[in-house]
């Protein structure tokens, strides 16, 4: 009797232990499926060459990028962008809480990555977002949120968050 | 000495029985109530009788808001298959159009007759079955 | 700069507490015993206060908008109050992390330097605390490391907390419940490295005792504010709702409660030392197991930290280990550990081994609920949840029986069975009481509910058996153990009013434009809609609604709100509660219909005050138990 206890005490944490990590294990890939697909929110904005933008543009798989001509992390980011938009990474750029004349010349002078800018100077479109400052970087597939990065974009970030949504979305087309 | 005995059995045999009588009591309670849970597809497929209690997961088809008095009417979607809600009440905070919602109550002749209305305490709330089925339009 | 000195801090303490480890364990210097263990003590009080300041700083970090450091851009925000400003620390996983760190290395610190230097188990025991110490702080550290900087340069502004999260309670709710979670760290080191030593003539529950007891008074205070704060907050009036993050931190509990009332009987009569050991364990694994439950996301709650299974697969593995290695040692040290005492039957050590075996029953019944789902998905994919019909109906019989022995035991007698007659008369009292009330209150109430009246019965059970027993006290000098009369109280007191609040309460849905009136029922004879107001607080825009309520005679005014946060444009309602000593008058607001007209959900909650009281006595009953220790 005192022998089965004893095996008892020891087998059934250990059953325990394997039975969870099974769980987690299955787990991990639902867990990348699971981040919640918000819609785009609607908006009525133009960009930062005075066209209304049309909310069909932000089909397909695109990046937004919330940027403006005052934030110094956003130049520091800017280089991998512009990589980016060399290899048919489409980004749309959200102009935020700026004057158009400085971010035009912002533009002019470190280059232009962009398909266009949203041009947000109240930052409504970044409060219905979410957006807490500058540089942050969505990933948008069919006009639905599916990413969110904070800070610079860069190498590590794209390759760790965004790009196995991107494979997984394309996958399933 | 054979008292001894007598008594230890009688010990014995009541413990057992007790410990019989708790075990059945919680598989029958598990198994008889548990809330299972379903999106709408699964739930209209699944054909099931208006005596259960079940729980139905979807988002809150855009435009299907309406109110009436406290009653509230919407519909819940997964893309696939929409479902009729109705509830008697003030509904949760995070609880609007475009956003997961999880509903505990009973499907009543095609309407889907709620108790609860549960909505997250943060705006990234999705059921997983959801996103997976939503991944896949 | 300073994040980084922080940071340093923290990595340092590791360091130390390796060094206690590997000195210890690996190598044994031609040091005398004594000389190694004041070393390593010295090691180890100095990773303790490093982590202390760390702690300090980081917290000096979050006072100063410290927005570079990721995890307070990502809570804080420069327009909180200051005290919100350091209660965010502790509102996502890796500052609540650090936060339980440092309370597991607190209750470590005071233990083991009280613990007399001579004492056999000091060395092992602290072994063991650097162990566990160690293992957080690498999980700290590796996989959610709070210091972690946003670089090249910081947040512009933070992301702010949650304004559900901004609320008095919940923010000392955290501090509590973990200051009880980890304070049990003490009885499994201290067994553990008893069982390790293997002296089995020394005496281990004295030293232990009181450490457990104010651990357990945490405990309880933080799983009542936590209900207290569902309450008032949530808006639905439910106070408990076996949602899987509070079920793990009730096992905890049960099983605390368990090991007390186990450890009276091994330290007064010598029997059940080897339950007792056992529950001592138990009860900080089930802590582990909750810190697992909730921090790796694989269970679905309104309340789970969002969180990737990377850490849940660390957390199991260390919590798996540590629990594995206390109880291999104690399944190696069973054979010797037989007492030579017999249980007498009928005797107070009796029903306290049979009260082990029925909180063992409730805690594997909530295991089972807990995990339940997790079986069925894995079997056939099926979602199902496990929900309040299964709890209620598997806890009805489970508290009547331990109303029953709370009835019966208390006047038994230690190593001696208790005469039939005595047995007789101490129940017969009671339960005729019982009986009556319950049909007034059924004819009262005119709403049957098995579980209900079950509950109903059970409380009643357990306060005419003290009332009567303090009676017996006031007039015939008979002895009463105070403490635990007061914490028994406050269970009974518990059963009852959970039970009769779910009988009478009710709900009703309005719909009223401003400056409309009717009335409800004859309970709450006019609801009046004065007036809505919109104007602007310090972080919030409001609407507020006046209302004046006629009820049951008394004039209520209630202003129930709904509240939109300026940072995230989140909206929340802040339900207005009037609460007398009999029932809750409890009032949310809704929404604006197109007519201008409002919806109101008005809720009538009884005995709620009943509730909190109840687990106010409860604590009281532990304090007094500690102190009347103290002077005997």
């Amino acid at each position: 009797m005192n022998q089965s206890l004893r095996i008892l005490i020891i087998l059934l944490p250990i059953f325990i232990l394997v039975f969870f990590t099974k769980i987690l294990l299955v787990d991990e890939d639902l867990k990348l499926s699971s981040f919640e697909a918000k819609n785009f929110p609607a908006f009525e904005l133009d960009d930062l060459n005075g066209r209304s933008v049309q909310s069909e543009s932000l089909n397909g798989i695109k990046l937004l990028n919330v940027w403006a001509s005052w934030c110094i992390t956003c130049l520091v980011e800017h280089p991998f962008l512009t990589k980016l938009s060399k290899n048919n990474v489409e980004i749309i750029g959200l102009n935020y809480k700026d004057s158009k004349s400085k971010a035009n010349s912002w533009l002019e002078k470190h280059g232009n990555p962009y398909l266009f800018s949203i041009y947000d100077p109240r930052g409504d479109l970044a409060f219905d977002l979410g957006v807490t400052g500058a540089p942050e970087t969505y990933l948008l597939i069919d006009s639905k949120v599916v990413g969110h990065i904070q800070g610079e974009m860069n190498q590590q970030k794209w390759e760790t968050i965004f790009m196995p949504l991107i494979q997984q979305a394309t996958q399933k087309k | 000495m054979l008292q001894a005995r007598k008594n230890r059995l009688w010990k014995l045999i009541i413990i057992l029985s007790l410990s019989a009588g708790g075990i059945l009591l919680i598989l029958f309670s598990l198994n008889s109530k548990l809330d299972l849970f379903y999106t709408p597809s699964e739930m209209l497929e699944a054909n099931i009788k208006s005596g259960y209690r079940i729980k139905l997961g979807g988002m809150v088809r855009n435009g299907s808001i309406k109110r009436e008095g406290t009653v509230i009417t919407f519909e819940v979607t997964d893309f696939k298959k929409d479902v009729p809600v109705t509830f008697d009440g003030v509904t949760p905070d995070l609880f609007k159009e475009d956003s997961g919602v999880v509903i505990l109550g009973y499907f009543i002749n095609g309407m889907f007759e709620a108790e609860e209305i549960f909505a997250k305490h943060d705006e990234n709330y999705m059921p997983p079955e959801l996103s997976i089925e939503e991944g896949k339009q | 700069m300073i994040g980084e000195i922080s940071h340093l801090l923290s990595l340092s303490a590791v360091l130390l507490l390796s060094l206690v480890l590997i000195f210890n364990l690996f190598f044994s210097f031609n040091q005398s015993h004594s000389n190694q263990l004041i070393l390593s003590m010295r090691l180890f009080n100095q990773a303790c206060w490093l982590v202390f300041i760390s702690f300090g700083i980081y917290i000096y970090l979050a006072i100063s908008d410290d927005f570079s450091i990721a995890y307070i851009a990502n809570h804080s925000n420069s327009q909180l109050p200051i005290f919100y400003k350091v209660t965010s620390i502790w509102s996502a996983h890796e500052g609540s992390m650090f936060l339980w760190i440092v309370f597991l290395i607190a209750w470590s610190f005071l233990f083991i330097n009280a613990l007399d230097k001579n004492h056999p188990l000091k060395k092992p025991t602290l072994l063991m605390l650097s162990l566990i110490i160690l293992g957080f702080l690498l999980f700290l550290l590796i996989t959610s490391n709070p210091f972690e900087r946003i670089l090249p340069f910081g947040a512009i502004e933070g992301a702010d907390i949650n304004p559900v999260l901004q609320d008095p309670a919940l923010a000392i709710h955290p501090p509590m419940l973990y200051l009880g979670y980890v304070g049990f760290v003490i009885s499994f080191s201290f067994i553990t490295a008893y069982l390790f030593h293997g002296d089995f003539k020394l005496d281990w529950e004295q030293d232990i005792k009181n450490w457990s007891l104010v651990a357990w008074i945490f405990l309880t205070i933080g799983i009542a504010l936590g209900s207290w704060w569902a309450y008032y907050e949530l808006g639905w009036g439910g106070y408990w709702f076996w949602d899987p993050v509070e079920n793990v931190a009730l096992m905890p509990w049960l099983a605390a409660t368990a090991f007390m009332h186990s450890l009276f009987a091994s330290s007064k009569s010598d029997v059940l030392k080897t339950w007792t050991m056992f529950l001592g364990i138990l009860i900080f694994a089930l802590s582990l197991f909750g810190a697992f439950i909730v921090r790796s996301g694989i269970i679905d709650s309104v309340h789970s930290f969002a969180n990737d299974p990377e850490r849940g697969l660390y957390l199991l593995s260390f919590s798996g280990s540590i629990t594995l290695l206390a109880l291999s040692v104690f399944a190696y040290r069973l054979p010797s550990l037989k007492s030579s005492k017999l249980v007498v039957s009928g005797s107070k050590e009796s029903f306290l081994s049979m009260n082990n075996i029925l909180m063992i029953t409730s805690i594997f019944s909530i295991f089972l609920g807990v995990t339940y789902p997790l079986i069925i998905e894995s079997i056939n994919g099926d979602k199902v949840s496990i929900g309040p019909p299964y709890y209620n109906t598997i806890f009805a019989p489970l508290i009547l029986i331990a109303a029953v022995f709370i009835m019966i035991s208390v006047d038994a007698l230690w190593q001696r069975s208790m005469s039939l007659r005595s047995l007789f008369i101490t129940m017969a009292i009671p339960t005729f009481l019982s009986f009556v009330s319950i049909y007034l209150i059924w004819a009262f109430a005119s709403v049957f509910s098995l579980l209900a009246y079950i509950g109903i019965f059970s409380g009643l059970l357990i306060i005419f058996s003290y009332i009567n027993r303090i009676i017996n006290n006031f007039f015939n000098k008979k002895y009463i153990n105070k403490g635990s009369a007061v914490a028994h109280l406050g269970l009974g007191l518990l059963f009852f009013a959970v039970s009769m609040n779910s009988i009478f309460s009710y709900e009703k849905n309005l719909n009223l434009a401003p400056g409309q009136s009717i009335s409800v029922n004859e309970s709450v004879q006019e609801f009046y809609f004065k007036d809505i107001r919109v104007f602007s607080a310090s972080n919030h825009d409001v609407i507020s609604a006046e209302v004046s309520l006629l009820h049951d005679g008394k004039e209520i005014s209630l202003n129930p709100q709904k509240r939109k946060y300026a940072t995230r444009g989140q909206i929340t309602s802040e339900s207005a509660i009037h609460a007398s000593f009999l029932k809750d008058t409890y009032l949310t607001i809704g929404d604006q219909l197109e007519n201008s007209s409002w919806t109101f959900s008005l809720k009538i909650n009884y005995f709620i005050k009943w509730i909190w009281f109840s687990a106010a006595l409860m604590v009281l009953g532990i304090f007094l138990t500690i102190f009347k220790k103290k002077a005997s």
